[in-house]
């Protein structure tokens, strides 16, 4: 049976709330405390939306970016005060470079892994919700680009089997005519594409798309509940920001490493961001316990 | 749930006070930068050192003597006692390139500060002296800027009067006055008397002491396949590095220097968190002499005596300029003092207008890497006056 997941089905501003402030303080800060929360967190999280593709997807297309990216600074970023060995062309590889390529791959993980459940969570009824009175064009366009790849590759298979039909298959035939059909896809994929945008548009200018006065249909409403999760998620988000602003969780890795971040407020900091990053599952283990409750009431 | 928002409101006050609490905390680790002006007293109240100490901060601190500038930097972590200290001095500038500076102090610092002195005229000097009332040999000194010309030196603690000149030079293109100093041991006896070229730099390109190197004659107007300018009459011509021989069955010796001064005089515009790495004394490598290979060049001895005195140093390797470029030593980097600093060689005085890597050293030259902020001006590089560059 598919999980149940509440926090899908809170006000989508605060989705968003969420997702932004995640993202933001991942991609800002290269503290490791910040970093191992979110790409723990945000991991258990995609494993509970999606379950074994997620952690397909983790383990595929994540780690081995990850250990890329980790191995790709010490390469090419030679400062810091601790030599570890030389390179081969004299200069040297430092401690600094690789620790600063490991926040690095952590951070592009846990970015990578927030937008998969990003992707999920928010879809985009949601974005054209909290965005369309505001941008309505911009959020169009983003709705529309989000929408783009997936659907893309979706029309790619089928004219690719169509094709097939035809005897115009890139699976079989030498790499020229394999090439050939390929191209006849991707020109009709890309035309269709094309001409889709422009319906896409016009159809929605027709409709009177941002227009004022113009209402929409929407099903979100702002619950009491809504209301307690908005003010946990904006206390624990002030509470983490005091930390920063103040010094109190700060990391420098050039040209050596400098790391605040033992005292009792930056311990604060790390449980109020913990708790912001797993808010999602905390809300959905509390609802399970709840609906076993219940359950086993009947 | 009224009783929920009242622990909620609870709990969030109770984290802000702790978050709060703990500000004080912060600034220990990192190193900050100050700036100061002497007053009519000189004196520098006890109070600015114990906040320096504590602070683990660099201050500059500048005075005046009449029309004469000077600066002091002093590093936080040198202090050990602090006091009330007078730090103005008496400068009286003497004839050929010396002046005579005396501390107003009575009693020793407790640490030893650079002193900048700024000279309102220029020097043809590269280096000075610092010798003391007795005319002792205390230590060398850099020689910054152009005009006014800034002297760097660090005090001697305990000693109050000093007496800085300017080196006599092998050779400047800002006097006409003939070296008087004898060339080196493995220099050619065919050394024209009345030429006022130095003696190794006229050297046929045949000989085998050359390394390989040519000597330019003045009368190349065109720029090379690796956009060098034509190089000035009496200087090394470029060589490839690719076509050098090395020669391991010979050893030759160069005088060998790293340094940083300039900083000293631009602090505020130093990246702060390259403060930790700043030489006090803005001297990273002191004089040494180096043995190498006939062949080698510049670039190559600096990489070996980087590593072997275990000093961090990046180069990238430039196919334009046929060249490696040395983007950071010590974990000094161009660009971190302001938008025109970055790594600079000179070698027997002149900054040659092409890269390292293309520069074959003769025996008993002098090279010496500094660091400018000010795209070689301050560091006496003349290029704008031979119209080059």
């Amino acid at each position: 049976m598919k999980k149940r997941d509440t926090f899908s089905s809170i006000h989508p501003a605060i989705e968003m709330f969420y997702f932004a402030w995640v993202l933001v303080i991942t991609m800002l800060m290269t503290h490791p405390a910040v970093l191992i929360t979110t790409l723990i967190s945000t991991s258990v999280y995609a494993v509970y939306l999606k379950g074994g593709r997620a952690l397909k997807f983790e383990l595929i297309c994540v780690l081995p970016l990850m250990l890329l990216t980790a191995a790709m600074n010490p390469l090419f970023n030679h400062a810091g005060v601790t030599t570890l060995f030389y390179l081969s062309n004299g200069n040297p590889i430092t401690l600094e470079a690789v620790l600063y390529g490991l926040a690095a791959a952590a951070m592009f993980g846990g970015i990578m892994v927030c937008f998969s459940c990003y992707n999920h969570i928010v879809t985009s009824d949601k974005l054209m919700y909290v965005f369309g009175r505001i941008i309505p064009s911009l959020s169009l366009l983003i709705s529309m680009a989000l929408r783009f790849v997936p659907r893309f590759s979706g029309h790619i298979k089928d004219v690719s089997n169509s094709q097939k039909n035809i005897g115009m298959s890139v699976e079989t035939g030498s790499i020229i005519k394999r090439l050939r059909s390929g191209l006849s896809i991707l020109s009709a994929t890309v035309t269709w594409a094309l001409e889709n945008a422009v319906i896409t548009a016009d159809s929605m200018k027709s409709r009177g798309y941002g227009l004022k006065g113009r209402t929409a249909f929407s099903i979100f409403k702002f619950y009491k509940r809504d209301k307690i999760v908005l003010i946990t998620l904006a206390a624990l988000a002030i509470v983490f920001a005091l930390c920063i602003f103040t010094g109190q969780i700060y990391i420098r890795y050039y040209p050596s490493v400098r790391i605040n971040g033992h005292s009792i407020s930056a311990i604060a900091g790390y449980v109020s961001f913990a708790v912001f990053c797993n808010l999602p599952m905390i809300l959905n283990v509390s609802e399970d316990i709840k609906w076993r409750r219940s359950e086993s009431k009947i | 749930m009224i009783k929920l928002k009242r622990i909620l409101a609870f709990i969030l006050c109770l984290v802000t006070i702790i978050a709060f609490s703990g500000c004080s905390r912060f600034a220990n680790s990192t190193v900050f930068s100050g700036m100061m002006e002497l007053d009519e007293s000189g004196k520098v109240p006890k109070s600015v050192f114990t906040k320096l100490k504590n602070e683990n901060a660099v201050l500059t601190i500048e005075g005046k003597d009449g029309e004469i500038k000077y600066q002091w930097t002093v590093f936080g972590s040198d202090i050990d006692a602090e006091k009330d200290t007078d730090m103005s001095v008496k400068v009286t500038l003497g004839e050929n390139e010396r002046f005579h500076i005396k501390l107003n102090s009575t009693e020793s610092f407790g640490f030893t500060p650079v002193i900048s002195v700024y000279i309102p005229e220029r020097w043809s000097a590269l280096t000075a002296t610092v010798l003391d009332a007795n005319g002792n040999s205390l230590s060398g000194a850099s020689i910054t800027g152009g005009n006014p010309t800034i002297v760097n030196f660090t005090v001697v603690d305990g000693v109050f009067e000093y007496e800085v000149k300017g080196d006599k030079q092998i050779e400047s293109l800002t006097t006409d006055a003939p070296t008087t100093e004898a060339p080196s041991e493995s220099n050619s006896p065919t050394v024209g008397g009345e030429n006022d070229v130095d003696a190794y730099l006229t050297q046929p390109s045949a000989n085998p002491n050359s390394g390989g190197a040519a000597i330019s004659d003045g009368t190349r107007t065109e720029q090379d396949k690796y956009n060098t300018d034509p190089v000035p009459e009496g200087k090394q011509e470029p060589v490839e590095p690719e076509d050098q021989q090395i020669d391991e069955s010979r050893q030759w010796h160069c005088t060998f220097s790293i340094e940083c001064s300039t900083i000293l005089n631009n602090i505020d515009d130093l990246e702060p968190s390259k403060l930790e790495v700043l030489p006090p004394d803005g001297i990273i490598l002191k004089k040494m002499t180096v043995a190498f290979n006939p062949g080698e060049s510049v670039f190559d001895v600096l990489q070996r005596v980087c590593r072997e005195n275990n000093i961090h140093m990046e180069a990238s390797w430039t196919p334009l300029y046929n060249s490696a470029y040395i983007e950071g030593i010590h974990n000094i980097y161009e660009f971190d003092c302001g938008d025109l600093s970055g790594w600079m060689y000179r070698v027997n005085g002149w900054y040659p207008n092409y890269g390292c890597s293309r520069y074959a050293l003769q025996d008993g030259d002098t090279v010496e890497w500094r660091y400018t902020c000010d795209l070689g001006r301050d560091v006496g590089c003349d290029w704008d006056l031979q119209g080059i560059g």
